[in-house]
């Protein structure tokens, strides 16, 4: 069962819960629409983009302290550099943003959102 | 103390594209009494650079259009400056950072980062810098 963790979010937060509130908001509201430009670039077979996309999306998912996550984009983003058969990496990007959108959910839930 | 003695601030910029990035550095920076000032890209940290001073520059290598090599590269070359440059970069960019190395970068720190770790090297770049100005 996936779970995030924002002890990491805590740390840097550093007592300032507007901080924290402001980065959960963050994650919850932008997430999808990344997600949207992720599966674009896997539609239209662009390894490159993807790569950059992924690229610039691990450090979000280590906020909320993912680990499995930020594993599995680890996965995609070297696939994407290997630039892998683009199946592959769709039917496993699929799985990946199904658990992703139950992270936003779980938060949204827990942080009325 | 009054205003005419109260030491100026040091100045950060920040050049980062991903937004909570960006936004967990400036909240750092900003604890640690920095004034800080910020740039989705490159390309608008030039504009920024071309207009005010700062005491050190923390910047992402891997950005769109003009990245932070490219970043690096004008402000060596072309601003002729010699201010404080810390990388911010993942962990698996090691030719990148040799790259921004060669071209003047001072220091670098891996995403995601210890605020214990950006706080002191942010602080040591500066103090080098003034150390060797004096």
């Amino acid at each position: 069962m996936l779970q995030y963790n924002l002890e990491y979010l805590e740390e840097l937060a550093a007592g300032d819960n507007n901080f924290l509130l402001s980065m959960v908001s963050d994650f919850i509201h932008q997430t999808p629409d990344t997600l949207a430009q992720i599966a674009e670039a896997i539609n239209r077979s662009d390894h490159e983009l993807l790569y950059q996309l992924i690229h610039r999306f691990i450090p979000t998912i280590e906020f909320m302290g993912v680990s499995e996550l930020v594993r599995k984009f680890r996965d995609i983003e070297q696939y994407a550099k290997a630039k892998a058969d683009i199946n592959l990496i769709k039917n496993y990007f699929e799985e990946v943003q199904a658990e992703t959108f139950l992270i936003i959910d779980k938060l949204k839930h827990d942080f009325n959102q | 103390m009054t205003l005419t003695n109260k030491p100026q601030t040091m100045r950060v910029l920040i050049v980062e594209d991903d937004n909570m990035t960006r936004k967990a550095l400036e909240h750092r920076m900003r604890l640690d009494g920095y004034d800080v000032f910020s740039a989705n890209d490159g390309k608008q940290a030039v504009e920024i650079l071309k207009n005010a001073n700062f005491d050190v520059l923390l910047t992402d290598l891997h950005m769109p259009n003009f990245s932070g090599l490219d970043l690096i590269r004008f402000v060596r070359n072309e601003l002729k400056s010699n201010m404080p440059i810390i990388m911010v970069t993942r962990v698996g960019l090691e030719e990148t950072v040799l790259a921004a190395f060669e071209l003047g970068a001072n220091d670098y720190i891996t995403k995601p980062f210890s605020p214990e770790e950006l706080s002191l090297r942010v602080k040591k770049s500066i103090i080098r810098f003034k150390q060797k100005l004096t």
